[in-house]
């Protein structure tokens, strides 16, 4: 026994150095929240799915590290005119990691492939922003020849837009513009997308996917800048529960952690490894604007200045977020105009005003929010806040997620908790889906000056005059009419250790592309 | 009570007198025996006693029973009396005092500066420090003469913020959590009476007019409480929250709507064994309306049984109660419930044990001394049971 101990031993100490040898060449290991729903981009929706996107796929734009800002992909070159709404793209001469080549005609039939409504791709919508005629195609109004994309030659490739979208360079980055390899969709069907059947364009190539156990990628060696790729492997494994998912990251099991429960924060918050940064999001109450008496600006602004953010952040969500007065979080250019900071006093007075002296005659109302424990937590506060400071009765309404975006787009609520987060890096995005009788507008805001100042500024090419026309509409907005009551910006939660992993830094997008990252 | 002593032998027969046929003499047996009223034939005492003060007598030996129901009486006069017991307000937030751990002693000022100093400490600690720097004793020293001056206004009284002393700790929005337990306590109680009531009272209407009836009536209605028994209860409960909305007379509805079914099918089959029985015919052949004989004459008779299923379900009902509030579809902010209070306590729990400790254990308790009261009153009210003391 001891004899088969100590030789066991010994094996175990040889292969010791071998071990960590092949570690040491850089595999890097992140805890990625749900499994993916794919790897095909038409089937893909959220933010697990877009970090193994970013390394099996690359489309025209790739993403800078350091500040998400758009960089040469697949397009190495491009040109503007017709005052900003055609966009001409210089593909570089690269092939797929089987050797076939990328064409322009590879990207007009992923992305019409896309917008085709049999497709029913969850993110249609976004490209149907900024394509010409791709909104038509998707929603059944026109053909496949609607959509004004075109392929001039093998290697350039040319798309109008609906307007001069200063903002497209950074959309383009998203997946929803990403390419697919059709020659083998053709070929495999749905199996395309298994290890073994798997093509991609992406710094890395699928190696390994075990549902519900992890997923690994290689270096690609057909990528065009592969020589800048320094990751021996990458492994995403699927961690629904938060716990786990940190504490793996605790044990040296992964070197990434997405996500942080919040019970650990203030640990964690003491950690070098906890990185932290501003994240292009807001988190809202927006009231309905049709319903009375919150049709009454003065009830909205009672409302919003009876809060007081700076507990909230503090107190209860803890992440280091920002408290918010404006539906706009800063950004490069934009300076967001505010709505009232918190007094109570004059709330009460702005209350009286509209007619409900001490809150008497206001009627119950009730504020509804996603089944989650911090929203629900910021509720309550909200509730005691406006109970306490204004007089008024208000309870709290939890529904499951589709039920409840279900309810906020009818425009079925009184109050209801809200959360965006930016698409790319520009105002509109954050502003364009109050336009009168748009989707996304459940609190049915409806006013002609803003409509028309943020039509004014879609057509308008990027500089200081097409900032101030956003901010001119955000005045309106929420100065003004205070349509909607922002809390907080939100801020991105990551755990990963700087001094081992370089090429990893925090940005408003929360995007670190793997291309980038290597080991120290 | 029969006329036969203990060894089986007939008492003697009652001294002879001249037969004389009076009016008297069609008296009842006993008076014509001339025995007196409270005694037996060899004029002891007899104590008359009733099947119920019998029960009552056996419930009184189970001492597991008893204790329950001393508890379930003390809980009682707790839940009932919290408006004017000297409890924090179970809404009051303030965030300042959020997750302090349970203290017999220390006032919040205290905890509130200890935790303050510990976090100081382990920051500093992991910058490899073991003395706090002048920043942070300058942050110590501010909390301090905050926590000495800070006053806020309760109820017209204006009081010393940080002199409030939570003996069960607090929660993340820093409410009381002993006011919320004991103002938990009266939702969950009340769902378990008011649910168990309405379906108990539902149960017994038509679990006995379907017995009674019988036919195709009883066919129907028993072929309904089946369809109803298939689907799984909770899930009605929860498609009924969401159409008719959260509130509080809801989830009593609710409830009550899905849980009649046992009651109903208990309360059938003691009234069909008894619809035969020698005083339901005696009751009609006077000419007793069917109203009258199913709730007169056999409703009490079932009594016995309902009384055992009641206690046993006022636990059930606690429970379906807690565990829609675990889901978040019972009742909702800023009111409390155990099952509501237990479900946001599991986030956390880790860190704030007490948060899940506290509002668990006055569950437990009051269940388990409800159940024991249950089994006990069972054995007691059952004349057949195997667990007769």
């Amino acid at each position: 026994m001891k004899k088969i101990l100590i030789a066991f031993a010994i094996f175990a100490l040889a292969l010791m150095p071998f071990g960590n040898a092949f570690a040491n060449k850089g595999e890097l290991i992140i805890t990625n929240g749900a499994e993916p729903q794919g790897l095909d981009h038409a089937q893909i929706s959220g933010v697990p799915e877009h970090r193994i996107f970013f390394s099996l796929f690359e489309g025209l734009i790739s993403a800078n590290p350091k500040d998400a800002s758009p960089l040469p992909g697949v397009a190495e070159s491009w040109t503007v005119s017709n005052g900003g709404k055609t966009y001409t793209f210089k593909l570089r001469k690269t092939t797929w990691s089987d050797g076939v080549p990328i064409t322009a005609k590879t990207f007009v039939d992923s992305w019409l492939r896309l917008l085709a409504p049999e497709t029913a791709a969850r993110y249609a919508w976004f490209p149907a922003m900024f394509i010409k005629g791709a909104e038509d195609y998707n929603s059944k109004k026109g053909m496949k020849d609607v959509v004004s994309i075109r392929a001039i030659d093998d290697y350039t490739f040319q798309m109008d837009l609906v307007g001069p979208l200063p903002y497209v360079l950074g959309a383009l980055i998203h997946y929803s513009f990403g390419i697919a390899p059709l020659h083998v969709i053709d070929k495999h069907g749905k199996d395309w997308t298994k290890p073994g059947n798997f093509v991609g364009n992406g710094p890395f190539v699928l190696e390994k996917w075990e549902p519900q156990k992890q997923l690994s990628a290689v270096p690609n060696p057909k990528y065009w800048d592969k020589d800048n790729v320094h990751l021996e492997r990458v492994v995403y494994l699927p961690t629904d529960d938060n716990n786990t998912a940190y504490n793996m990251y605790l044990n040296k099991e992964s070197d990434w952690a997405t996500v942080i429960p919040l019970d650990q924060l203030s640990e964690a918050q003491l950690s070098d490894d906890y990185q932290s940064g501003p994240y292009l999001g807001t988190y809202y109450y927006v009231i309905q604007n049709e319903k009375k008496p919150f049709d009454d600006p003065r009830v909205r602004k009672a409302l919003s200045m009876s809060i007081n953010r700076k507990h909230i952040v503090e107190k209860i969500t803890r992440k280091g977020e920002s408290p918010a007065l404006s539906m706009v979080p800063p950004m490069a250019g934009y300076t967001p105009s505010l709505g009232d900071a918190e007094n109570v006093e004059k709330a009460k007075q702005l209350l009286a005003d509209a007619g409900f002296p001490g809150g008497k005659g206001f009627p119950e109302f009730k504020i509804l929010y996603n089944t989650n424990e911090a929203h629900k937590k910021i509720a309550e506060y909200v509730q005691q806040a406006w109970n306490e400071n204004l007089g008024l009765k208000v309870t709290l309404m939890n529904q499951e997620w589709k039920t409840y975006l279900n309810t906020r787009r009818k425009g079925d609520f009184t109050v209801a908790r809200a959360g965006w987060i930016g698409d790319y890096q520009d105002p509109n995005t954050f502003l364009d889906m109050f336009v009168s009788g748009a989707g996304m507008n459940g609190g049915k805001y409806s006013n002609s000056g803003f409509d028309n100042l943020i039509k004014k500024a879609a057509s308008m090419e990027a500089g200081p005059a097409r900032m101030a026309a956003l901010q001119e509409a955000e005045k309106l907005f929420i100065t003004d009419d205070q349509s909607v009551i922002p809390i907080y910006g939100y801020t991105s939660q990551n755990m990963i250790n700087m001094n081992k992993w370089g090429g990893w830094y925090n940005n408003t997008m929360d995007w670190h592309p793997t291309k980038d990252i290597f080991m120290k | 009570m029969t006329d036969i002593t203990p060894n089986g032998i007939t008492p003697l027969p009652p001294e002879k007198k001249d037969i004389e046929f009076t009016s008297d003499s069609w008296r009842p047996i006993r008076e014509s025996r001339n025995v007196k009223e409270g005694t037996n034939e060899f004029n002891q005492a007899i104590e008359g006693i009733s099947l119920n003060q019998e029960a009552w007598r056996r419930l009184k030996k189970n001492k597991m029973a008893i204790g329950g129901l001393y508890v379930i009486i003390f809980y009682a006069l707790i839940c009932l009396s919290a408006p004017i017991l000297p409890i924090h307000s179970y809404k009051k937030i303030i965030l300042d005092h959020q997750y302090l751990p349970p203290s017999l002693t220390k006032t919040a000022g205290d905890l509130v500066y200890e935790k303050k100093e510990f976090r100081l400490k382990r920051i500093a600690q992991k910058q490899g420090r073991n003395f706090l720097n002048d920043a942070e004793k300058t942050q110590l020293a501010e909390l301090r003469r905050t926590i000495e001056t800070e006053t806020m206004v309760i109820d017209g009284k204006t009081i010393k913020t940080y002199e409030r002393q939570y003996f069960l700790g607090t929660d993340y929005h820093g409410r009381d959590m002993l006011s919320r337990i004991i103002y938990g306590g009266q939702v969950s109680i009340a769902i378990g009476l008011v649910g168990t009531f309405t379906s108990v009272l539902i149960g017994i209407i038509i679990g006995s007019i379907s017995g009674f009836l019988g036919g195709k009536i009883d066919y129907f209605v028993m072929r309904f409480v089946d369809i109803m028994y298939g689907l799984p209860y909770i899930l009605i409960v929860i498609i009924f929250m969401a159409l008719f909305g959260q509130h509080i007379l809801n989830l009593f509805f609710a409830i009550a709507l899905v849980s009649w079914l046992n009651v109903a099918r208990v309360v059938r089959g003691q009234v069909i064994s008894l619809k035969n029985s020698d005083f339901v015919e005696a009751a009609r052949s006077i000419g007793a309306s069917s109203r009258r004989i199913i709730f007169k004459h056999m409703v009490p008779n079932t009594f016995g049984i309902i009384i055992v299923f009641a206690s046993l379900e006022i636990p059930h009902f606690i429970m379906i109660e807690a565990f829609l509030s675990f889901l978040g579809l019972g009742i909702s902010a800023p009111f409390a419930s155990w099952g509501s209070l237990v479900g946001d306590a599991v986030e956390g729990m880790a860190l704030y044990p007490w948060r899940l400790f506290f509002p668990s254990l006055a569950m437990v308790i009051f269940l388990f001394s409800m159940n024991f009261l249950g089994d006990g009153l069972r054995d007691a009210l059952d004349p057949k049971s195997k667990n007769r003391l």
